[in-house]
C-alpha cells in the first residue's frame, strides 16, 4: 500500500506544482548583471521565503503575494528587493567586490552547498595524479577509499566497501556498462587506465533512481573523447607497467578517436634472464588493458561515441619435466554505443547499447589429469536516459533500460587418462530485467530544494535452467529441467529515492535523503576477500533479491576566506537478503548441483558519522575525512544467529590528503591513512589429533577479534621540468614512496603450529603476516 | 580445485610478506569433550577421550596427556543389537615391548614414549570390526552424554597400485593407484601408506621409515564425480606433521623412493567420515591463508567434538619400481 501511495503523491505533486503556475496574478521578470542575464538567480518574498529561481534566459515568474517584497539574491552578487507595483519586475544585480579567485570558490560553493545530492564526490583526476601511487600506477580506485565512507578490502587492495555494503553493492560505470571485475593481480591494481578516463563520481548515499541494481555505492567513470582537433600522444614508463594513449581527429571537427593501452612486463623482463633448462621456464604472469573510443559529431546537437575496453590477467605456470601446467586467464570485456542528442533546449536524450563480459577460467594439467574450470557472466542491454527541463523550477529526468543476462556460475570438466570424470552439466542460467525510473528536481523555494524519484525494476529468471531437487547430493540428485525461456521466477519492485535540501545562510545547507535500492543479482565468494574465483549468481526461485534502505542527514558548510568546504554526513543503512555460503562449502559443491543451493542469506545494518573538510584551491589543496561506523551482519546459520562485524566493520577511519605546488616545476603530495584494524576469527579453543598427529581449532564467535591497526604515511613529488614552449613535447617524473615508515600493516593473522607431539616440542604461535614494507617506486610520463 | 590453485597464485602476492609473532589475547571459551576413535575391519575398536583446552595453553607431552578423559563410560553397540564395554587401557601400565606393539596396532605412534596416554578398547572377539556393520558409541563423562554413529562399508580394492618416478627427480616419485568404482552407489575412501622399508644410514639407521601407516594430505574423496568408472589416481607420500625426520627435511620430502618397499591401506568410509575430513583437511589447509574463510571442522559426534571413523580395509604392497603392472 505504502509504494502507491509514494507514487500518488509524486504525481499530485507534478500537478500541483504546474497548476499552482497556471492560475492568475503572477509577476514576471528578469535577472541581469547589465551584460548578461543570471541564470539559476532566487527570486523570493521576503517574509515568508517562497520564490523560485531564474531560467537561462534570466526570466522568472512568482505568484504575486500582497504587502510581501520581492528579493532576487545570486551568489557573488548583492542582494536586491524590490517592492513590485505592477505585473513586471527586473532585477539589476551588483557584483560584490571579491578577489578574482574567492569569485572562483562561490562557483565551487554552490555545487557543494546549494546542489540537492549528498553523499557525492567528484574527483580530480588532475589531483589524483600527482598523489602518491602503490608501484608507481595511478589507481582512482584507490584514490577513492581515501574518501570517508570508503574503505579499503585489504593492503594494497583497489577493493572498496562503502557505508556497511559488500564489494558487490558497488556499481562501477564504465559510461553506461557497468564493470564486475575492476581489478587486476588478485585486487591490487584497478582495470582503469587514467589516460583513458575523466573524472570520476562516486555517489555513496542519496542514489539517483537514475541508477538501479546496486545497494551501495556509483562509481560513474566517464571514458575520455578523443581530440577533434589535434592529434596527441602519450605515456608512461613505470616499474610495473608502461601506457600510452593516442588522439586525435579522424575527421577534423567531427570525428575523433583515442586509442590507450596499458601492460605489465615482468614476464617479459623476467623471460630471458630465466635459463632454457629452468623447470619452470615458460611461466609467466601478465596484466593488460585496451580501451579504444571513437566519437563523432553528427550535427550541432547530435553525438555518437562507439567505445571498447578489454583487459585481461594471465597467469601460468609451467614445470616441464614435472609435466604441470596451469594457466589462469580471467578479465573484462565491454562494448558499448552511446547517441546523445539535444532535442530541444529543454529536452536532452541519451540512447544507449552495451554488452559486457566476465570470464574466469583455470585450465589446469598434470601428466594424465587435465581440468577446466569456467565461470562467465554475459549482459546485453540497451537503455535510454532523458533530461526535460519542464520549468525553471522542475528539471524531469526518466528513462528505461533493459537487459538479458546469461550467467555460468561455474562449471567444470576433469578427466584422468581416458577417463571422463562427470562434473555435470554447463547449467547456464538466464534472466531479463527491465527497469524505469522517473525522478524530478524541484525547486520549491529558493532555500529549499527537492528531488525525488521512483524506479521501477523487473527481473525474471527464464530457462533453459536444470534445478537439483535434492541440495547437496550431487548427481544422485533429482533435477528439473526447465526449457527456453520459460519463466521460473520473477520478482519487481519499486525503489522510492528521496534527497531534499535546505539552505540554512548564505554559506550553509542541511540535506537528508532516503534511498531504496533493489539487487538482483549477488557475489558469491568462498574467500573473505575479493577473489576472481568469486561468483555473480543472479536472483532465482531459490534466492530472494538483496534490498537496502539507506537514511542520511548531512550538514554542509562553505568556508570562502579558507577556500575550504565542511560536511558532516550521518547514516543508517539496513540490508536485506545478503548472500554468503554455508559454512565448509567447497568449490566443488558447485558441480552437479546450483550455486544458489549452497547458499544463505541474511541481513546487515550499518551506520556511521562522516566528517569531510576539504580545500580546493590554491597552492596548498587536499582533505580530511574521518568516519565513525559500525557494520553488523545476522545471519541465522552463523554465529548462533546473533550479530557479527563484518569483515570490514571498521569504528575509525581516517584520511589526510594533500598536494602542495612549490612551484612550476615541483609539487608534492602525501597521504596518511589510519583505520581500525579488520574483525577476524580466530580459533579460541583446540584439541589434538592423536590419530594424524595435528591441532585443530576450534572456532566459536564469527568476526570477534580485532587485527592491530592500520596506518600508514605515503609521500609524492612530481617534477615537470623546464621544457621551451617551442617543443612539442613535454614530460615529467612521479617519484612515489609507499609507506614511509615502513609500518608492518596487519594483511592477516593465523595460529601456527610447529613442531609434533612425538619428539615433544609442539610450539604455538600467533602470527602476524605483513605484506608491503616501504616501496619507493617512479614513473616517467610523455606527452607530444 | 581452482581455488586451491589461486593459494600458489598468492604466493606471487606474498613475495614481499614477512611474518611476526605477536601476541592474542584469548578469552576463555568452554571446553568441550572429543572424542577421536576408529574401528577398523577386522581390528578392536580404539578410543580417545579428551577435553579441548585454550588454544595457548601448555602443549608439551604431559599437558597433552592430561587433557585425556581416563573415566569415561563407553560403551559400543553394533548393528542396533549387541552392547560391548569398553575399558580403559593407560600406557603407564604397561612394559615398553607391548606400548611399541600397542603404537604399531593403533597407529598412535608417541605412546611409546613415557607420558601415560590411556584410550578405551575392548578385546572381545566378538567387537572386531566387520564390513557393513553399524557401530554407535554412547558415552558418559559426568553428567555429559555424548553419542556417535558410524559404518564399516564393505571395502573395495584397488585394481593395482604402482610407483612412478617424478620426471622432474631421479629416483623419487609417486604411489599411482587404478580403481573400479561399484557403480550406482554412494562410495567414499581415505588412502593411507607405510613405508616398511628400513633406513639404511643416518641417525634413524635400522628404523623402519613410517611406523604407522601414514595419510597424506587430502586423503579422503567421495565418487560424487567418478561413480562406476575405472580412472587413476595419484597421490605423494604424507608425514607426520612437524616430523624432523632428514627425509622429511630435504628434497625427498613428499615423495618415495626407488627401493622402498610400501603397503598401501586403501579404505572405505562412510558419508560422515568422508565430510568429517574433508572439513578436516580445508581446516588445515585454510590455517595461514588470509583467502580461506576460517571454518570448524564438521564432527559425527552429537554432543562434542571429533570423529567415530568406521573403515573397511583394503591393504596391498608394492615395492617402488618404475613400472606400472
Amino acid at each position: 500500500m505504502q509504494l502507491p501511495k509514494l507514487a500518488l503523491l509524486f504525481l499530485l505533486s507534478l500537478g500541483f506544482s504546474l497548476l499552482g503556475f497556471s492560475q492568475e496574478g503572477i509577476i514576471s521578470g528578469k535577472v541581469f548583471d547589465g551584460d548578461q542575464v543570471l541564470t539559476g538567480a532566487n527570486v523570493y518574498w521576503k517574509k515568508t521565503n517562497m520564490g523560485t529561481v531564474s531560467d537561462n534566459k534570466g526570466a522568472f515568474k512568482i505568484k504575486l503575494r500582497e504587502n510581501d517584497t520581492l528579493c532576487a539574491s545570486f551568489l557573488g552578487y548583492e542582494d536586491l528587493c524590490i517592492v513590485p507595483t505592477g505585473t513586471t519586475v527586473n532585477f539589476k544585480l551588483q557584483e560584490k567586490l571579491l578577489l578574482a579567485k574567492e569569485v572562483e570558490i562561490v562557483g565551487d560553493k554552490k555545487e557543494f552547498t546549494r546542489d540537492v545530492n549528498m553523499g557525492i564526490q567528484k574527483m580530480d583526476l588532475k589531483q589524483i595524479e600527482e598523489l602518491p601511487a602503490f608501484m608507481g600506477e595511478v589507481d582512482i580506485l584507490k584514490s577513492i577509499q581515501l574518501l570517508p565512507g570508503v574503505q579499503s578490502s585489504g593492503e594494497g587492495n583497489s577493493g572498496y566497501y562503502v557505508r556497511g555494503g559488500g564489494p558487490d553493492q558497488n556499481l562501477i560505470l564504465l559510461d553506461k556498462a557497468p564493470v564486475y571485475n575492476a581489478s587486476h593481480l588478485l585486487g591490487l591494481f584497478s582495470i582503469f587506465n587514467h589516460q583513458a578516463i575523466e573524472d570520476p563520481t562516486l555517489i555513496k548515499g542519496g542514489m539517483p533512481a537514475r541508477y538501479g541494481n546496486r545497494l551501495a555505492s556509483v562509481l560513474d567513470i566517464p571514458s575520455k573523447t578523443g581530440d577533434f582537433e589535434n592529434h596527441n600522444f602519450g605515456g608512461g614508463i613505470g616499474l610495473i607497467a608502461s601506457r600510452f594513449f593516442a588522439e586525435g581527429p579522424i575527421a577534423k571537427g567531427k570525428v575523433s578517436y583515442l586509442v590507450a593501452g596499458r601492460r605489465t612486463y615482468i614476464d617479459a623482463i623476467a623471460g630471458p634472464f630465466i635459463p632454457d633448462d629452468a623447470q619452470a621456464k615458460g611461466s609467466s604472469y601478465f596484466f593488460y588493458d585496451l580501451n579504444a573510443k571513437i566519437s563523432a559529431k553528427l550535427s550541432d546537437k547530435e553525438t555518437l561515441d562507439v567505445s571498447f575496453y578489454t583487459g585481461d590477467d594471465v597467469f601460468r605456470y609451467v614445470n616441464k619435466k614435472s609435466e604441470i601446467n596451469l594457466r589462469i586467464p580471467w578479465g573484462n570485456l565491454v562494448a558499448q554505443a552511446i547517441y546523445k542528442k539535444n532535442f530541444s533546449e529543454k529536452l536532452t536524450g541519451d540512447i544507449y547499447f552495451y554488452y559486457d563480459q566476465y570470464d574466469f577460467a583455470l585450465e589446469s594439467q598434470f601428466d594424465q589429469f587435465s581440468i577446466a574450470v569456467k565461470s562467465s557472466i554475459n549482459e546485453y542491454s540497451a537503455g535510454s536516459d532523458w533530461t526535460y527541463q519542464l520549468s525553471p523550477y522542475h528539471k524531469l529526468g526518466f528513462g528505461t533500460q533493459i537487459s538479458r543476462n546469461v550467467y555460468l556460475p561455474s562449471f567444470a570438466e576433469a578427466s584422468s587418462g581416458s577417463t571422463e570424470f562427470n562434473t555435470g552439466e554447463k547449467n547456464q542460467l538466464y534472466s531479463n530485467q527491465a527497469a524505469l525510473y522517473v525522478m524530478d528536481s524541484w525547486t520549491a523555494s529558493p532555500l529549499f530544494s527537492l528531488q525525488y524519484g521512483l524506479r521501477f525494476s523487473l527481473f525474471q529468471h527464464v530457462g533453459p535452467f536444470t534445478r537439483y531437487l535434492e541440495p547437496g547430493a550431487g548427481a544422485t540428485s533429482p533435477t528439473k529441467r526447465y526449457p527456453k525461456n520459460q519463466v521460473i521466477s520473477s520478482h519487481w519492485g519499486v525503489e522510492p529515492r528521496i534527497s531534499a535540501r535546505m539552505i540554512t545562510g548564505e554559506t550553509n545547507s542541511i540535506k537528508a535523503s532516503y534511498t531504496n535500492n533493489i539487487q538482483y543479482m549477488h557475489l558469491a565468494s568462498i574467500s573473505p576477500v575479493s577473489l576472481p574465483t568469486d561468483i555473480w549468481i543472479p536472483t532465482s526461485s531459490k534466492i530472494k533479491p538483496q534490498t537496502g534502505n539507506q537514511y542520511a542527514l548531512g550538514y554542509f558548510q562553505d568556508l570562502p576566506s579558507w577556500f575550504t568546504e565542511f560536511s558532516v554526513e550521518l547514516y543508517y543503512k539496513d540490508m536485506q537478503n545478503l548472500v554468503e555460503y554455508k559454512e565448509n562449502t567447497n568449490p566443488e559443491d558447485n558441480l552437479n548441483d546450483n550455486v544458489d543451493n549452497q547458499l544463505v542469506q541474511g541481513r546487515g545494518f550499518s551506520y556511521g558519522a562522516e566528517f569531510f573538510i576539504k580545500r580546493k584551491k590554491g597552492n596548498f589543496n587536499g582533505w580530511f575525512g574521518y568516519t565513525y561506523s559500525s557494520t553488523q551482519r545476522v545471519f541465522e546459520e552463523f554465529n548462533q544467529g546473533n550479530p557479527f562485524p563484518a569483515k570490514y566493520d571498521r569504528t575509525h577511519d581516517l584520511s589526510l590528503v594533500g598536494t602542495y605546488k612549490l612551484s612550476d616545476k615541483w609539487t608534492f603530495g602525501a597521504n596518511f591513512v589510519f583505520g581500525t584494524g579488520n574483525a577476524i576469527s580466530l580459533p579460541t579453543t583446540r584439541y589434538f589429533s592423536f590419530f594424524d598427529g595435528r591441532v585443530l581449532g576450534v572456532y566459536k564467535d564469527r568476526n570477534s577479534f580485532r587485527m592491530p591497526n592500520y596506518h600508514r604515511f605515503d609521500l609524492s613529488a612530481t617534477y615537470y621540468p623546464e621544457i621551451k614552449k617551442s617543443k612539442k613535447y613535454k614530460y615529467w617524473w612521479v617519484f612515489s614512496i609507499y609507506n614511509v615508515y615502513s609500518r608492518q600493516n596487519p594483511y592477516f593473522l593465523y595460529f601456527d603450529v610447529e613442531g609434533n607431539l612425538g619428539a615433544n616440542n609442539l610450539k604455538l604461535s600467533a602470527k602476524q603476516v605483513s605484506l608491503f614494507p616501504i616501496l619507493p617506486s617512479v614513473t616517467w610520463n610523455f606527452e607530444f | 580445485m581452482e581455488f586451491r590453485i589461486l593459494k600458489y597464485l598468492s604466493l606471487v602476492l606474498l613475495f614481499a610478506a614477512c611474518e611476526k609473532e605477536i601476541q592474542v589475547d584469548i578469552p576463555q571459551d568452554p571446553q568441550q569433550i572429543v572424542v577421536e576413535g576408529q574401528i577398523e575391519s577386522g581390528s578392536a575398536p580404539i578410543v580417545i577421550l579428551t577435553w579441548s583446552q585454550s588454544f595457548f595453553s601448555p602443549v608439551n607431552l604431559e599437558d597433552i596427556a592430561n587433557t585425556v578423559i581416563k573415566d569415561a563410560d563407553i560403551k559400543m553397540v553394533v548393528n542396533s543389537k549387541d552392547t560391548f564395554q569398553l575399558n580403559t587401557f593407560c600406557t603407564k601400565n604397561l612394559p615398553d615391548s607391548v606400548k611399541k606393539i600397542l603404537a604399531r596396532q593403533s597407529g598412535l605412534d608417541f605412546i611409546s614414549g613415557d607420558a601415560d596416554f590411556c584410550l578405551y578398547t575392548t578385546f572381545n572377539p566378538e567387537a572386531i570390526g566387520v564390513p557393513a556393520s553399524t557401530y554407535q558409541l554412547l558415552i558418559k563423562v559426568g553428567n555429559s552424554r555424548l553419542s556417535a554413529l558410524t559404518k564399516i562399508p564393505a571395502p573395495v580394492a584397488l585394481d593395482s597400485i604402482w610407483y612412478k618416478k617424478d620426471a622432474a627427480r631421479d629416483t623419487l616419485g609417486f604411489i599411482w593407484s587404478n580403481l573400479s568404482d561399484p557403480a550406482g552407489k554412494y562410495n567414499a575412501y581415505r588412502w593411507f601408506a607405510c613405508r616398511i622399508s628400513v633406513y639404511k644410514s643416518g641417525p634413524n639407521k635400522g628404523q623402519q621409515k613410517d611406523p604407522v601407516f601414514i595419510a597424506p594430505y587430502s586423503s579422503v574423496f567421495e565418487d560424487e564425480f567418478f561413480d562406476g568408472l575405472n580412472f587413476d589416481f595419484v597421490y605423494n607420500r604424507g608425514s607426520v606433521p612437524g616430523s624432523d625426520k632428514s627425509d622429511d627435511l630435504s628434497i625427498e620430502a613428499g615423495y618415495y623412493k626407488e627401493g622402498d618397499t610400501i603397503a598401501v591401506k586403501f579404505c572405505s568410509i562412510d558419508k560422515d567420515v568422508f565430510t568429517y575430513y574433508r572439513t578436516y583437511y580445508t581446516a588445515i589447509g585454510n590455517t595461514g591463508s588470509p583467502f580461506a574463510t576460517p571454518t570448524n571442522i564438521k564432527t559425527n559426534v552429537v554432543g562434542g567434538l571429533g570423529v567415530w571413523a568406521g573403515y573397511g580395509v583394503s591393504i596391498d604392497t608394492l615395492v617402488a619400481i618404475d613400472q606400472r603392472p
